[in-house]
């Protein structure tokens, strides 16, 4: 088990963004958190991620504790732990938020021979590796500015698989890409998963993709997890219900 | 005209100070600029109030005034500065200030997405800041920065009030002795040609850094 979320709890001033949420993410499983905006969904991801700290319930990555519940709120560990841990976990965000003045290859080696101290000449070679990959060898010495959205995120993916994290996280993937590129970035998810034994969570509020890019669905409401299951059976099962009409909307 | 070129030694010799104080002056308060950034964007209350008390008192009274109380007033609390020193000090702390909300409004319009990138790549905060963030308020704050060096340029004139004599001052004396405006003309162009470079080389650091948008 990559992921355990077990119970959280996280609130901004005035309202409930996440109330008591639980679920497991298995290894090289593809899950989909859906819902509609104000759900919940992106501060769960960023609870997991360590962008944000829970108020209340445990989160545990690869076996080893992010935060544990401790009755009345979330004790998190050390920092020193928190890095260890949060090294397992990659993020591709919405916005990608590439280096703007640092080139694709420069992007992507940076965390490698900056933070874990590998050689350049090393972590240039499983870069251009990845770049090929992707497909955007010939863009490596390119800045971010004069790439497409598309290519942006792939950088991004990139960027965050050369370290090799356990889970890789997605903020709604499709929301800056042109509906045509969705089966592209359907794929790589897919490759990454499947051939990189890769785990992956994926925030997202359009259905299509979730359903060609998901192994399991949660369905998020209000901050809570209010349906979850496998890809196949949650659309069939759904149609009249409430989910049901979203996912037809 | 002979006349320029009899004057020319004594202005160049004024030129010469003039530099000093901008050189001395750019070198110490772009660092001090930086530090006051921080201390303003620090989450520490004491530190960030006391970055904002510094500002405010030193963009909110005249150079002039803060030149005179640093080499005139110090005295009285036991602490003497040569002319130049003094000069230097009332400057760098007066710029630094300029620099430090430069600086700070440079910083918090990088979006908050690199910080949040840097941090899930594993990176601490003095790699994010050095790596990701500087470079990116160093194109940005460019311009303000280009103002700021050319008001330089013209400020050091104020040093008058120490009792140094620099380009205008060497113009000034040579104008009063000779009776002919003649020399502030030429002082006037000698601070034209220094505005000039300045500008054309922060024209020519913009465009290196149009590299990337």
């Amino acid at each position: 088990m990559i992921l355990k979320v077990d119970k959280i709890y996280k609130s901004f001033k005035d309202s409930n963004a996440v109330r008591d949420l639980s679920f497991e993410v298995q290894e090289g499983e593809i899950l989909a958190l859906i819902g509609k905006s104000g759900a919940g969904k992106t501060t769960a991801l960023r609870c997991i991620c360590g962008l944000e700290r829970c108020d209340r319930g445990s989160i545990t990555i690869a076996g080893e504790p992010l935060c544990v519940d401790d009755g009345s709120r979330s004790e998190y560990s050390s920092s020193k732990n928190i890095v260890g841990i949060r090294n397992k976990v990659g993020m591709v965000f919405q916005g990608f938020n590439l280096f703007p003045h640092l080139t694709v290859l420069e992007n992507i080696i940076e965390a490698p021979t900056r933070v874990r101290g590998i050689s350049k000449d090393i972590a240039v070679r499983n870069a251009m590796d990845l770049l090929g990959k992707l497909d955007l060898k010939e863009k490596a010495n390119a800045y971010p500015f004069e790439l497409s959205g598309g290519q942006k995120q792939r950088v991004a993916i990139a960027r965050a698989c050369i370290l090799e994290p356990k889970l890789i996280c997605f903020d709604e993937p499709t929301s800056a890409l042109d509906p045509g590129l969705r089966d592209d970035i359907a794929g790589i998810i897919r490759s990454l998963a499947k051939e990189q034994g890769l785990t992956v969570l994926i925030i997202t509020h359009d259905m299509g993709f979730a359903r060609k890019t998901a192994d399991e669905i949660i369905f998020m409401k209000d901050g809570e997890a209010s349906l979850r299951g496998n890809t196949q059976n949650f659309f069939e099962k759904n149609q009249n219900t409430e989910i049901g009409k979203f996912i037809a909307s | 005209m002979t006349y320029i070129f009899e004057l020319m030694p004594a202005l160049l010799s004024g030129l010469v100070v003039t530099l000093k104080v901008f050189g001395w002056t750019l070198i110490l308060s772009v660092p001090l600029g930086i530090v006051v950034a921080l201390g303003r964007l620090s989450k520490i209350k004491a530190i960030g109030a006391l970055a904002q008390w510094y500002i405010y008192i030193m963009r909110g009274t005249p150079l002039l005034l803060q030149l005179v109380f640093i080499f005139f007033g110090l005295p009285t609390i036991g602490v003497t500065l040569g002319r130049m020193p003094a000069a230097i000090t009332a400057f760098v702390l007066n710029y630094g200030a300029y620099f430090g909300e430069i600086f700070r409004g440079g910083i918090e319009s990088i979006d908050s997405g690199q910080y949040e990138a840097a941090e899930m790549l594993g990176m601490d905060k003095k790699q994010t800041f050095s790596r990701i963030i500087l470079p990116q308020v160093v194109k940005r704050t460019l311009p303000a920065v280009g103002n700021e060096v050319i008001t330089l340029v013209k400020d050091t004139a104020l040093i008058y009030v120490v009792g140094i004599s620099e380009l205008l001052r060497a113009g000034k004396i040579a104008a009063n002795r000779d009776v002919t405006l003649l020399p502030l003309l030429a002082v006037g162009v000698i601070y034209l040609i220094i505005t000039a470079l300045m500008t054309n080389q922060f024209r020519t650091l913009e465009e290196k850094y149009a590299y990337y948008q």
